[in-house]
């Protein structure tokens, strides 16, 4: 079983991922919030298998966080979950070393098979993002 | 016209001085030619080539603006005085074709050495002629030496107001590509902070009704509710981004101020920028309009050398003096004027007002101020 957190600041858009991922059999969600802060103060951090920060979110963006993570314990590992628009952040997450670069547009399919292979120990970029990449 | 016949034209002739010159300077060449075929005193072959190396020195003249400007019209004006010696005075007329040029001249001393060369050329002709250097004060040559010495002047004056407005309308085109710059990234940026998270919430909550159908038709139901409800969101952020006020920022629009001025040679200077209050969006967006109304109106008609703006705050009240030390404007032109009218609607609409002083030749202070806290 692979225990999530999910930190992303909008209520609906929260339970309805959390909702999605528990629909999974190997997946379980293990603590939400709204903040960055929250994150931090999170008492058990060390259960969690993954990090799914959003980036865009009050006290503490999800790239702050991500480093203050990696600070903590560099094996922590983090997906950050966007809408993705902001130039600038996919170098910053990088220069991070984060395990994964998700957008929310993407099929819950794609974010589902992500999680695991980050679980497993890969890092996973979305494949949209190339395509983006080219539009931008 | 033809753009063939301006292409052809361009290269003949500096097109930014055709307007106001070239007719000028055709019928001048015309009557010199004239002239010189009706005397008789040189031969043939002479008149020609004199006429060749006028008209030479002429078309340097035109187009360089350096040494070689000065060492044409030195050149042309000398030999027209040996015609004037050889021929008739009345060819010191044919002089109006320098001091035309030298209008057209940038530097002071180029154009203060030909005017010099001019009245040299009236007092050798005439010494030579009439034995007495200062005789063409008391002949008709008199007025016709003033008119070539203040010709190159109003060539001057012409060609500046004219390249002042050509200044303007390039300063605004810049302005106007800029603030629809503005508006495509304040577009991008909003459907991105509002629509794009309503549709992101419809995309998983549809992902997750497809989910439970099965299952748990009820909650499938509900995620639908909740689809449906998050679909009329995002028509409504559609309607607001799109018809949304924009936001203008006082300090963009000093930023604006300053490079406008720039380019006319005008300082602006701001002060008191930190007393500027708190200010509703629509409030500091009509008090920047009204700003770059005023700019504006100072950059094309006031002339002044200085523009001061000062944000003031006295008891409740947010004043913006806005004085320049230009030649100011009749308040009866003033009030029929269009931005003035728009300006007193803006002021109006968040409950301030605008004066407006002015006297002849002593400069304009329009005055915007505002009610503070006359919301509540």
């Amino acid at each position: 079983m692979i225990h999530v957190l999910i930190a992303e600041d909008q209520t609906i858009l929260r339970e309805a991922l959390s909702s999605l991922l528990n629909l999974e059999d190997d997946i379980s969600v293990a603590a939400k919030v709204g903040t960055g802060g929250e994150v931090l103060n999170f008492p058990y951090l060390n259960t969690v298998h993954l990090f799914l920060l959003d980036i865009e979110m009050p006290d503490g963006n999800g790239l702050e966080v991500a480093e203050k993570l990696k600070a903590i314990n560099k094996d922590f590992k983090i997906a950050l979950l966007t809408t993705f628009s902001r130039s600038g952040y996919i170098e910053k997450a990088m220069e991070i070393g984060v395990e994964g670069y998700l957008l929310k547009d993407e099929p819950i399919e794609n974010i589902t098979k992500a999680i695991r292979r980050i679980a497993a120990g890969e890092k996973v970029i979305s494949s949209m993002l190339g395509r983006l990449f080219i539009l931008a | 016209m033809e753009e063939k016949g301006v292409g052809l034209m361009f290269r003949i002739y500096p097109k930014d001085q055709m307007k106001w010159f070239l007719f000028l300077d055709i019928s001048l060449f015309v009557f010199l030619f004239y002239n010189l075929m009706q005397s008789y005193s040189l031969p043939l072959f002479v008149k020609i080539s004199l006429y060749i190396i006028i008209f030479a020195c002429y078309y340097f003249v035109l187009f360089w603006k350096d040494w070689r400007f000065f060492i044409s019209s030195f050149i042309g004006i000398a030999t027209l005085a040996v015609l004037a010696v050889y021929i008739n005075e009345s060819m010191l007329l044919y002089l109006f074709i320098f001091s035309d040029a030298s209008g057209r001249v940038r530097s002071w001393p180029y154009l203060l050495a030909n005017l010099l060369m001019i009245t040299f050329s009236y007092i050798v002709v005439f010494s030579v002629t009439y034995n007495h250097p200062l005789y063409f004060i008391d002949t008709i040559y008199l007025p016709f030496l003033f008119l070539q010495l203040i010709l190159p002047f109003v060539m001057r004056y012409i060609k500046r107001v004219y390249s002042l407005e050509q200044d303007l309308e390039i300063a605004q085109n810049k302005l106007a590509v800029y603030a629809k710059e503005e508006e495509r990234s304040r577009i991008a940026r909003d459907l991105h902070d509002t629509l794009g998270h309503t549709l992101t919430v419809i995309k998983f909550k549809s992902e997750l009704a497809i989910r439970l159908i099965d299952q748990d038709q009820d909650r499938a139901k509900q995620e639908m509710s909740g689809v449906l409800v998050s679909a009329r969101n995002a028509s409504k952020q559609v309607r607001e981004v799109v018809t949304a006020l924009k936001h203008i920022k006082i300090s963009d629009e000093l930023t604006n101020g300053f490079k406008l001025f720039k380019g006319a040679l005008t300082n602006l200077i701001v002060m008191g920028e930190k007393s500027i209050p708190a200010l509703s969006e629509v409030q500091e967006t009509m008090l920047a309009l009204s700003i770059r109304e005023v700019f504006v109106n100072c950059y094309k008609h006031s002339q002044a050398d200085r523009v001061t703006i000062e944000f003031k705050q006295e008891e409740n009240m947010f004043k913006i003096p806005i004085k320049d030390d230009g030649i100011g404007i009749d308040s009866s032109k003033l009030i029929k004027g269009e931005g003035f009218y728009s300006m007193r609607e803006r002021m109006k609409l968040i409950k301030g007002h605008c004066e407006w002083i002015s006297k002849k030749n002593n400069g304009t202070t329009v005055i915007l101020q505002i009610l503070l806290n006359s919301e509540e």
